[in-house]
C-alpha cells in the first residue's frame, strides 16, 4: 500500500507569557490509501493541536510550525496560505469537528450548511450545491426531507451525520474525525461508527482518527498512534497493538479501560499529564512511568523500530532491529 | 406541547399572543393608515401650500378655533363657520337681482341663513368680488334679525375690485349697533358689545344668542354699465373641523396628519439605521480585533462622550438643516454608540463558538462568516431595542422642533407644540392646540414600546411570561 499523506518532524508551538507551549512535537508517521490511522491520547496531549497542523489551522499565538507533510508527493509546507486553501483544504483533506452539536450554523438550514463548502470552494452556485448536499445527505443516511430543517431539529446523531456529509460532500481522499462520537451515547456512537466504516469502504477514504477512547479507536483502527505530551510514543498496527501494546503508557493505557463482565480492577497512571511549556527532561513519561530508569530521566529516546511497530522508549533499544 | 413555530409567520402568530403586541401593532397600522391617508388627500404640494401659504389661504377660516369635539367639554352647540358664497346652496338662500337703469346699475344681493348655535361667532368678513373701470361700487349693508325689523348696518364705498369688509372692526359700526340695542331693548349697557354680539343677540338685557333665519342683504350702486359685484360673506365659528386652527388661521388638522408619515420616516429609518450600521461596525471591530478593533472602540468612545444634543443644535444652526439632513446628522453622530460596544462584546462571544471555528476551517471567508454566521446570531436582541429606540427619534424630532430647528416648511407635531407653546395656548385656554400633537406623539411611543416589548420577550426568552 502506497502512503497518501507523510508527515514527518512536524511541530507546532503556542506562543505564551510562560513561553513555547509544545502541542505537537517532531511528530512523524505514514497514513496509507485507505488505511485509518487512530490517534489516541490523554485530553491535553497535543491530538487536535496535530490535526490543526495537518490542516494549517493555526491560532494567532503560533510560536513555531515546521516540519514536512507530504501529500501524494505533493510537499504542503511550501504551498502558500491561498494555495493551501484552495487545492488541499477541504477538497482533499476534510475534517469532521469535535462536539458536531456546536459546529452547525444554527440559523442555516442543514442543506445549506452542507452546501457551505462547495459553494466556499467551488464556488458553486447555490442550487447545485444544494442538490450535491442532498446527495451527501443521503450518502450519510439522512432521509432527503432533512435538508430544510434547521439544526436545532435533528437529534445528535443526526448532527453528527450532517457534519460527516459535509466533510464528505467535497469528495475528499483524507477525512481527519476529531473525536467524532464524543457527545454521544453508546448506541448512536456505534451507529456512527458503523457509518464511518461503510463511508470508508464505499468511498475509499483514509482516516485520521482521533480520539481518546481507545476501546472505541479499536472499532475502526488499522494502526495505532499514541500521543502522549505531544510526542508520538508508539504507532503500531492495530492487530497487535490491542493485544499487546509496547510502550509503558499505552500498556496503562489499555489497562485502564474498563471491561464488562470481567472482574478488572481499572488501573489510572498515577501523576498528572506533563506541562507542555516545559516538558520534563529526558522521556516525556518518566516521572509516572514505573519502569524508569537512570537513561530515561537524561536523554529523550528516538523511534525504534521494534517488530515492524515504532516506540518511544529506552526499554527497547537492545530490541530495536 | 405545541410543535416550534418557526420563520416569520411564527415570530408574527407568537407576537400576536401577547396583549401589549396586538396593541402596539393596532396602534401602529393606525398610523400608517394615516400617514397614507394624508399623502393620498393631502398632496405634498398641497400640503406645503396649505401650511406655508400666503394669507388667502388661511383667510377664510377662523382664528384659534377649537375642533368641532371640544363642546363635549363646553356643554352647548358651537358655531360653526359659516360660508355664505354666491351658489346654490340648501344651507341657505342666496338671491342676486340686478336692476338696471339708463346709468346706473343696481345690484341686491341677499343672503338668508339659520343660525341654531348657543353661542355667538367669532367674527364676521365681508368678500367683495366687484368689476369695474373706475368709478368704484357704493354698497350698503342690511342685516335682519329672525324676528327684528331690519337694521342698516353701512355704507361702504370699495376701495379695490377684491375688496375685504372686516365687519368685527369697525368701532362706528359698533357704537352704531350698541346704540340701536340699547334704543330698542331700553336698557344701557354696561360693557362694549362687540359686533358679532349685536348682530346675533336677542333683544333682551342679558345677551344671549338669538336663534333663527338671518338676512343680510347688500344694495349695491354701480355706474358703469359693464361693472359687476358680488359678495360672500364669511360668519366665523368658534370650532373648526376635528383639529381646531391655530394662531394663523391654520387647520392644525393639516399638521397632525402630515406630522404621522413625517415622524413614522424620520423615527424609523433613524432607529434602523443606527442599529444596523451599529451592528455592522460592532461585527467588524469584533471580527477583525486588533487594531480596527482598536480605532473603532477609541472612536466610540469620543463619540459617547460628545454631547449628543448641543453638537447637534449647533449643526443645525450652521447649516440651517431640514428634515432629511437633520436625519443624516443625527445618524453620523449616533453610530458610533452604545450598541457598538455592546455588540462587539457579543461577537467576541460568538466568535469563539465552535461552528464558526468549523466555517473558518472550510474555508469561508471573512466577510461570509460575519454576515452569514455572526450577523444572524446576533440580530435577534437588536430588533426590539431597534423597535423600542424608534419613539426616541420621535421625540428627539420634537424636540428639535420645539426648539427651533427642526425642518423649515413641513408641518411636524414638534412644531405644532412649539407655536402653541410661543403663542400660550394653556394660558389662553387653547388645550387642543398642545393636546393633540403631545397625543400623537405619546401614540406613537406607547405603540412602538408596546411592540417593543412584545418582540423583547419573544427573542429573549427568560423574560416570557409563565
Amino acid at each position: 500500500m502506497s502512503s497518501i499523506l507523510s508527515v514527518s518532524n512536524l511541530r507546532l508551538y503556542y506562543r505564551t507569557k510562560k513561553g513555547p507551549v509544545k502541542a505537537v512535537d517532531d511528530v512523524s508517521f505514514e497514513l496509507r490509501k485507505g488505511e485509518t490511522l487512530a490517534i489516541v491520547g490523554e485530553s491535553g496531549c497535543g491530538k487536535t493541536s496535530l490535526a490543526k497542523a495537518l490542516l494549517r489551522l493555526l491560532p494567532r499565538n503560533v510560536h513555531t510550525y515546521e516540519g514536512s507533510i507530504v501529500f501524494n508527493g505533493t510537499e504542503l509546507m511550501k504551498l502558500s496560505n491561498e494555495e493551501f486553501r484552495k487545492k488541499i483544504l477541504w477538497r482533499k483533506i476534510s475534517m469532521v469537528f469535535q462536539g458536531a452539536q456546536n459546529s452547525l450554523n444554527p440559523v442555516l438550514k442543514v442543506g445549506f450548511q452542507v452546501a457551505e463548502p462547495l459553494m466556499v470552494h467551488y464556488g458553486m452556485n447555490e442550487k447545485n450545491a444544494f442538490r450535491k448536499a442532498e446527495e451527501a445527505i443521503k450518502l450519510v443516511g439522512i432521509d432527503k426531507t432533512f435538508v430544510n430543517r434547521y439544526p436545532f431539529e435533528l437529534s445528535g446523531g443526526m448532527k453528527q451525520r450532517v457534519v460527516i456529509a459535509m466533510a464528505l460532500v467535497t469528495k475528499p481522499e483524507i477525512v481527519i474525525l476529531d473525536e467524532p462520537t464524543s457527545a454521544l451515547d453508546v448506541l448512536t456512537q456505534a451507529n456512527i461508527m458503523n457509518l464511518l466504516k461503510r463511508l470508508k469502504e464505499e468511498l475509499k477514504l483514509s482516516y485520521i482518527f482521533i480520539t481518546h477512547d481507545i476501546a472505541l479507536s479499536s472499532e475502526l483502527a488499522d494502526r495505532v498512534a499514541v500521543m502522549y505530551a505531544g510526542h508520538l510514543v508508539e504507532v503500531a498496527y492495530a492487530e497487535t497493538f490491542y493485544r499487546e501494546p509496547l510502550h509503558p503508557y499505552s500498556k496503562k493505557l489499555m489497562a485502564s479501560v474498563p471491561t464488562l463482565r470481567s472482574e478488572k480492577k481499572l488501573e489510572y497512571i498515577p501523576g498528572t499529564p506533563p506541562s507542555l511549556i516545559e516538558p520534563p527532561h529526558g522521556c516525556r513519561f518518566h516521572p509516572r512511568c514505573p519502569y524508569a530508569f537512570d537513561k530515561c530521566r537524561r536523554e529523550t529516546p528516538p523511534m525504534f523500530s521494534v517488530k515492524g511497530e515504532l516506540v518511544r522508549c529506552w526499554l527497547y533499544e537492545r530490541e530495536r532491529q | 406541547m405545541s410543535a416550534p413555530i418557526t420563520g416569520d409567520r411564527g415570530i408574527l402568530r407568537e407576537l400576536l399572543s401577547y396583549k401589549s403586541g396586538i396593541i402596539g401593532l393596532i396602534i401602529i397600522l393606525f398610523l400608517v393608515l394615516v400617514s397614507i391617508y394624508a399623502i393620498i388627500t393631502i398632496p405634498y404640494n398641497e400640503m406645503l401650500e396649505l401650511w406655508r401659504g400666503s394669507n388667502p389661504v388661511w383667510l377664510r377660516l377662523p382664528k384659534n378655533a377649537a375642533p368641532e369635539w371640544w363642546e363635549i367639554f363646553i356643554g352647548k352647540k358651537l358655531p360653526r363657520n359659516i360660508d355664505l358664497l354666491p351658489i346654490i346652496s340648501d344651507k341657505y338662500t342666496y338671491v342676486k337681482k340686478v336692476i338696471t337703469d339708463n346709468t346706473t346699475k343696481q345690484i341686491i344681493i341677499e343672503y338668508s341663513f339659520d343660525f341654531n348655535y348657543d353661542d355667538f361667532p367669532k367674527e364676521i368678513n365681508i368678500f367683495f368680488n366687484a368689476t369695474y373701470h373706475k368709478r368704484r361700487p357704493r354698497v350698503s349693508i342690511y342685516w335682519k334679525k329672525p324676528k327684528g325689523e331690519e337694521i342698516h348696518l353701512m355704507d361702504y364705498r370699495l376701495r379695490s375690485p377684491t375688496d375685504k369688509l372686516y365687519l368685527s372692526n369697525k368701532l362706528t359700526l359698533e357704537d352704531k349697533l350698541v346704540r340701536y340695542h340699547e334704543r330698542e331693548i331700553g336698557v344701557k349697557f354696561k360693557y362694549p358689545i362687540t359686533v358679532e354680539k349685536s348682530l346675533f343677540m336677542d333683544f333682551s338685557p342679558e345677551i344671549r344668542v338669538l336663534k333663527g333665519k338671518y338676512k343680510i342683504r347688500f344694495i349695491a350702486t354701480l355706474t358703469e354699465p359693464e361693472a359687476d359685484l358680488n359678495a360672500e360673506v364669511v360668519i366665523y365659528g368658534q370650532v373648526y373641523g376635528w383639529a381646531g386652527t391655530d394662531h394663523k388661521r391654520r387647520d392644525i388638522g393639516i399638521a397632525i396628519l402630515w406630522g404621522t408619515p413625517i415622524a413614522l420616516i424620520f423615527g424609523l429609518s433613524a432607529a434602523a439605521m443606527i442599529s444596523l450600521v451599529q451592528l455592522v461596525i460592532a461585527i467588524i471591530s469584533g471580527w477583525y480585533g486588533g487594531i480596527v478593533d482598536s480605532v473603532i472602540q477609541r472612536v466610540t468612545e469620543i463619540f459617547l462622550i460628545l454631547p449628543f444634543l448641543p453638537f447637534l443644535i449647533m449643526v443645525d444652526t450652521f447649516y440651517n438643516l431640514n428634515i432629511w439632513s437633520l436625519l443624516l446628522v443625527v445618524i453620523v453622530l449616533s453610530i458610533f454608540g452604545s450598541g457598538v460596544k455592546i455588540q462587539r462584546a457579543l461577537v467576541m462571544q460568538i466568535k469563539n463558538y465552535p461552528y464558526i471555528e468549523a466555517a473558518k476551517v472550510y474555508g469561508a471567508s471573512g466577510k461570509r462568516i460575519m454576515f452569514l454566521y455572526i450577523l444572524p446570531k446576533i440580530l435577534p436582541p437588536i430588533i426590539p431595542a431597534l423597535v423600542l429606540s424608534v419613539p426616541d427619534f420621535v421625540f428627539l424630532e420634537a424636540a428639535l422642533a420645539f426648539l427651533g430647528l427642526g425642518d423649515p416648511v413641513l408641518p411636524t407635531w414638534g412644531k405644532v407644540v412649539s407655536e402653541a407653546f410661543s403663542e400660550g395656548a394653556v394660558y389662553k385656554g387653547y388645550y387642543y392646540w398642545v393636546l393633540e400633537p403631545a397625543g400623537m406623539l405619546m401614540l406613537t411611543a406607547i405603540a412602538f414600546s408596546l411592540l417593543g416589548l412584545a418582540l423583547d420577550k419573544i427573542v429573549n426568552p427568560k423574560l416570557k411570561e409563565q
